[in-house]
């Protein structure tokens, strides 16, 4: 079975998001509890380039043991994960003005394809454009660690971009005592 | 085309080819440059001209990256070889001869600036 596989810019996005975003002391003991070879690793981490997926698992969990209170994670972990939508890529950027809810929940698919190789996927189960609501299962995810968040962050950090009124991104799989279920389904509203 | 593709009524179908070409963009945008666009050969539309000529663009600046990562690689090659003769020719120009306990010879040949008489001195 291949290796799951990440892009570097979801590896160098995370890691640039600990080191600059959160309180120095935080910041300082999420690196204490990185491995060594990974801490050396992230340096020369290239965006376009494919890297194992437990890097950023890895980078996940050195968050949580740092954390350790599932509010305070949760809460960090959404603000990496909506950071991580647009960043700074220029045509994330024009996507935006073109996107819309419906088109997001069926591409979604495509966006996790773009970044993720032999890593599971979105399935879309379900998608109501009247009542503006959709469901996306997110499979094939086992032992990615707290990446529930990481893109529900994603999802709510897109649809900020493109909702005129409001939204409600809520997730089903992940908890504090089981961080890599294999699945995770993601209920989303949008008015 | 943005002002066309904000309005709710802008055609399904040509706002979807726009959202596909833009998720495909994003990727060169992170510098992968192996994406390319679909064109789909049976329209004949002016999106499909679009895109081809966008796809070549794509090819054209990867085949740069790639040729300017060579040479950068070049460079930095270059520079340790470089690097590593300096500090042969600083051993070689300081030679430093134990005569006996206590009691060294420095033969000096050639210019004394100050880099090597502060080398000599530590």
């Amino acid at each position: 079975m291949p290796e799951p596989m990440i892009r570097g810019h979801v590896i160098r996005h995370t890691a640039r998001f600990f080191r600059t975003e959160c309180e120095p002391a935080l910041a300082l003991r999420i690196d204490a509890e990185l491995p060594l070879d990974l801490r050396a690793a992230l340096d020369a981490v290239q965006s376009p380039e494919w890297y194992p997926r437990y890097y950023e698992s890895e980078i996940l969990q050195a968050v949580a043991r740092a954390h350790g209170d599932e509010v305070a994670l949760r809460q960090d972990l959404l603000r990496c994960g909506a950071a991580l939508a647009v960043g700074d890529n220029e045509f994330m950027k024009l996507l935006m003005r073109v996107l819309t809810p419906e088109l997001l929940m069926k591409k979604a698919g495509r966006f996790w394809a773009r970044d993720h190789r032999d890593a599971g996927g979105y399935h879309l189960e379900r998608l109501d454009a009247e009542q503006r609501r959709a469901s996306l299962r997110l499979a094939g995810v086992h032992g990615y660690s707290h990446c529930a968040l990481i893109w529900q962050g994603w999802l709510r950090g897109i649809l900020t971009e493109i909702c005129r009124g409001g939204f409600d991104v809520e997730q089903q799989g992940w908890s504090w005592v089981h961080p890599a279920p294999s699945e995770i389904v993601y209920e989303v509203r949008w008015s | 085309m943005s002002l066309s593709l904000r309005g709710g009524d802008a055609d399904p179908d040509l706002r979807e080819r726009v959202v596909d070409a833009l998720i495909t963009l994003s990727e060169v945008g992170f510098g992968s440059y192996a994406a390319s666009l679909k064109v789909d050969f049976k329209r004949r539309d002016a999106l499909n001209g679009i895109f081809a000529s966008l796809n070549e663009l794509i090819a054209a600046f990867g085949a740069e990256q790639e040729q300017s990562r060579a040479f950068r690689q070049e460079l930095e090659d270059k520079l340790t070889i470089v690097e590593k003769q300096r500090a042969a020719i600083r051993e070689l120009s300081t030679p430093i001869i134990e005569l006996w306990e206590g009691v060294l010879c420095l033969p000096v040949v050639g210019i004394m600036d100050t880099a090597r008489s502060t080398e000599m001195t530590n």
